[in-house]
């Protein structure tokens, strides 16, 4: 191995401190970022979230933006709440997140979480969409209009 | 904003690598060609203002009150 790249390897284990408002104060490294390949809209500036998941929210994980801690999303597990969803998306979708095969996928929805839990919504006409392996994601925004912004994340 | 005509089967550039081309017109709508780089992101503006609104509700949520409501549920 050259000793730039045994440098550049020591570089990306640094600790870095990251303090949100909504999940405190946590050390991350530059390995364990996701990279937007196109931004979610209304946050262009944002590229760079940490994928938080824990037993303790399980199907629930946060997206927390690294660039501005104040910027938190949830994620739910689409397939946890809804075993259907099948959304089509484009041979360039699948080319700009580098995904060669079904496993390297994982479907999110961002969940709006409303003062009764009951009439909490997912968003899945437009799916964070994370490639587990090379942690790259995108906000797709689906042409078909099966799926619904705001769909009821729990049935009444 | 700039204004300008075309004709059915025109086009017109944005920067060297956009082209929106006029496919078809019928009375009351307008059928565009869109060539863009992959990187660059189409959207109809009344999703695009959807989708946005929708993300910037979404934030600092806490998912205490759902995981709360799920286990009553069970």
């Amino acid at each position: 191995m050259s000793a730039q790249k045994v440098l550049k390897k020591e570089e990306n284990m640094e600790k870095k401190v990251l303090n949100s408002p909504k999940l405190g104060k946590f050390e991350y490294t530059e390995d364990d970022l996701v990279t937007m390949v196109s931004p979610i809209l209304g946050f262009n500036e944002l590229s760079d979230f940490l994928f938080i998941s824990s037993e303790e929210f399980y199907p629930f994980s946060y997206f927390q933006s690294v660039q501005d801690e104040n910027v938190t999303f949830i994620l739910a597990d689409i397939k946890i709440f809804f075993p259907d969803y099948s959304p089509k998306f484009n041979k360039r979708d699948y080319k700009v997140l580098q995904i060669e095969k079904d496993e390297d996928m994982a479907l999110f929805g961002l969940v709006v979480v409303k003062d009764d839990p009951q009439d909490a919504t997912i968003n899945l006409k437009a799916p964070v969409v994370i490639n587990t392996n090379k942690k790259l994601a995108k906000q797709i925004i689906l042409e078909d209009d099966i799926y619904k912004v705001k769909t009821p994340l729990f049935s009444k | 904003m700039l204004v300008l005509t075309r004709k059915l089967n025109e086009s017109l550039m944005i920067g060297d690598d956009i082209e929106i081309k006029i496919v078809d017109i019928s009375s009351k709508n307008v059928k565009i060609g869109i060539e863009a780089p992959k990187n660059v992101q189409v959207f109809r503006k009344e999703i695009y203002d959807e989708i946005k609104q929708e993300n910037i509700e979404a934030i600092n949520r806490d998912v205490v009150s759902l995981i709360d409501f799920m286990k009553k549920k069970k």
